[in-house]
């Protein structure tokens, strides 16, 4: 499977990602596009704030009382046939699934697009396990045909262009090197056909599951997750443990605020509502259906409130689209899983909060995420909150970096700017430096590094308080 | 202590360091337009359909969803044809039997010939005139993959049981939940390549609704 970037180098990935022309056109397209059919789509419903305010009190309700969601999902999927795991990590997600594999004596899985398996990077465990797993969603399969990670989180593939897809289709799977989109797709279709119906096991995630009935609940536009669920004789779905609703009647504001913020769709080609394994021996669907439940550091997100909004998130990917940064050096430069304002969020507390401690800085707090966000997660907020945090340490934690040369200069800043004669005399030989050699202080460092991206402003020849003596004395 | 203690002893105690915030659970609200009467809901449905990529075809009177039907399979005769279990296709089957000439298939198929068939005939449950979408019930029809594997999906649904809005078929689902429901808008699409619509990647290209 494919490798993601160093996250805790995000400002060198970033730049690399700066000079790849074609990546960014393909990428400012597709995100202004989405955009622009979301906004088309919101147009058609006056009631939009209300449902987004419905949906994120539905989501805090279920958070705070998760344990009890838990527990009456558990039961009420154990009651009509589900097995049901539970997974303090990803690692130990990776072993139940690949027990289940083993158990259904499969060598071959067909998946549907899951994030939460690229999380725990299932695909690399099965393979250890001697298991391939075949991505079946046409943008995720183009991803791991070109052994890559996903780039966005909806449309997997979108920084590739017509012509690398069919010569990576070419290379690999013998197709035409001139063939359109259409006939991309007809091939895929071809080729993924046979591996559904050689797959002894089906590897699903689910977008919700319902704590009243026990179900899942998956939205798709392609059929592969129909496919995935229905055809192989044991189906396993990898489920976050903040996917849980209460009821099958809240279904209904999410399957309205999810596809709309997505892809501007009203509502997606399909949605399957599975609840345990099929009943009657002749019908279609698996025989078996396991659900493992995934913590791996999600129960750690509830303690706090502002930390808890995250777990709200429904994984439309809109603040993806509407991130001036994601928009320049989109989703590889992040280096995780979850790239975009909302991964740079869940990645530092979910994941690796050494590694990650960059990414709650790769946004200039523009709010845009805010605004789309179809569950109301105030992600700047977030994103201050981790900041500091890594500046700081977390509470209760000695500070490390305390010692640092930028902690020195704002606490000289401080000083300095903590008294009027103090600051009118640093001024005075700041604006004294600039004169004499401004172009050569913008190149030295800590100069340098603020600049890229910034317009070191010109002080004036005189301060305002200077002029403003020099009036008072010519009256 | 099993991961499941150990997750739920976990969450307990964070949610415990804050235990203010314990907000209540909000009655579902009856989204989106309801008060649609009948004709309203049949055009509403209609119309949205059209716009995910469907067809509608009205077949009120006795006799004439064969009709229509076997018009559909004109197109692409002597292909196998698949049927699902549910009494209005079984009817329909019987009625199509003495026009079409292709070889004819119940539920039950084997994968092989489901995989090589033409098109796949169901019923649909329910509508939502909210969303032009249509509802399988996997215990009624005894099939998911008759409208899922075919590149043609042909569906017969009662006018009658057009629903308003999508909060309202969730209300009306059989309970217990049967162990698969479907909610299908449109034929099988995709966009992953450049942005562009694709049709059938890998469910149907083509969604025929006939009324009945």
């Amino acid at each position: 499977m494919g490798q993601h970037l160093p996250m805790e180098q995000f400002d060198r990935n970033a730049r690399a990602a700066l000079q790849d022309q074609q990546q960014r056109q393909a990428l400012l397209q597709a995100t202004l596009l989405f955009g622009e059919r979301r906004r088309a789509a919101l147009q058609q419903v006056p009631e939009w704030e209300a449902w987004r305010s419905h949906a994120r009190a539905v989501k805090d309700h279920t958070l705070a009382h998760l344990d009890r969601y838990l527990e009456q999902f558990a039961s009420a999927a154990e009651a009509r046939g589900t097995q049901v795991h539970w997974a303090r990590d990803g690692d130990e997600a990776c072993s139940i699934i690949a027990a289940i594999a083993r158990g259904a004596g499969a060598t071959l899985a067909v998946k549907s697009k899951s994030m939460t398996t690229e999380e725990v990077h299932l695909n690399d465990a099965l393979a250890a396990a001697g298991v391939e797993a075949v991505e079946t969603d046409l943008g995720e399969w183009i991803v791991q045909l070109a052994d890559e990670v996903p780039f966005h989180i909806v449309v997997p593939a979108i920084h590739k262009n017509r012509a690398q897809i069919a010569e990576l289709f070419a290379q690999t799977i013998g197709t035409d090197r001139a063939a359109d989109a259409q006939a991309l797709t007809a091939a895929a279709r071809r080729e993924l056909r046979a591996r559904f119906a050689g797959a002894g096991l089906g590897i699903s995630g689910a977008n919700f599951a319902i704590a009243e009935t026990g179900s899942l609940l998956i939205l798709e536009n392609e059929g592969n997750a129909r496919l995935t669920t229905s055809l192989p004789r044991v189906h396993v779905a990898l489920v976050g443990i903040e996917k849980v609703i209460p009821r099958l009647a809240d279904l209904d504001v999410f399957l309205k605020v999810l596809p709309r913020s997505g892809t501007g769709q009203a509502i997606t080609s399909y949605q399957s509502l599975l609840t345990g394994p099929k009943s009657l021996a002749g019908d279609d669907g698996p025989e078996h259906l396991h659900v493992v439940l995934l913590d791996n550091g999600r129960s750690r997100m509830l303690a706090a409130a502002v930390t808890r909004q995250a777990l709200a998130c429904i994984r439309c990917g809109a603040c993806l689209n509407a991130c001036p940064v994601y928009q320049q050096v989109g989703g590889h430069a992040y280096g995780a899983v979850y790239p975009g304002p909302i991964g740079a969020v869940i990645t530092p507390q979910l994941l690796s909060p050494r590694k990650a401690h960059q990414l709650p800085f790769a946004s200039s707090l523009c709010g845009a995420c805010r605004e789309v966000c179809p569950v109301k997660i105030d992600i700047p907020a977030l994103l201050l909150h981790l900041r500091q945090q890594a500046r700081e340490g977390k509470a209760g934690q000695p500070p490390a970096r305390r010692r640092s040369a930028e902690a020195l200069l704002f606490r000289g800043f401080a000083f300095v700017a903590g008294g009027r004669r103090r600051f009118a005399c640093a001024m005075g030989i700041a604006r004294w430096l600039q004169r004499l050699c401004g172009p050569l202080l913008h190149r030295l460092p800590p100069l340098r590094s603020w600049r890229q991206g910034r317009e070191v402003p010109r002080l004036a020849r005189h301060s305002f308080r200077a002029r403003w003596r020099r009036q008072e004395h010519r009256q | 202590m099993n991961a499941r203690q150990t997750i739920l002893g976990q969450v307990r105690a964070q949610l415990a360091i804050d235990a203010t915030a314990r907000p209540e659970l909000p009655a579902p609200p009856l989204l989106g337009p309801h008060a649609l009467d009948a004709s309203q809901r049949l055009q509403q449905f209609t119309e949205r359909l059209l716009a995910a990529g469907g067809k509608v075809h009205l077949a009120l009177q006795a006799g004439q969803p064969a009709a229509v039907v076997a018009g559909l399979l004109g197109v692409d005769a002597g292909r196998t044809i698949v049927f699902t279990a549910a009494a209005t296709v079984l009817a329909l089957q019987c009625e199509l039997a003495g026009r079409h000439g292709g070889r004819e298939l119940a539920a039950g198929a084997d994968r092989a010939d489901l995989l090589a068939a033409g098109a796949g005939i169901t019923a649909a449950q329910w509508g939502i005139a909210e969303t032009g979408t249509i509802v399988l019930d996997a215990d009624a029809e005894r099939s998911r993959l008759c409208s899922l594997l075919p590149p043609v999906h042909i569906a017969l649904l009662p006018v009658t049981r057009i629903l308003a809005t999508l909060g309202e078929a969730l209300k009306t689902l059989p309970r217990p939940l049967p162990h698969a429901v479907t909610l299908v808008t449109g034929p099988s699409r995709t966009a992953d390549i450049e942005l562009q619509l694709v049709v059938g990647v890998h469910g149907p290209r083509e969604l025929h609704v006939v009324l009945t």
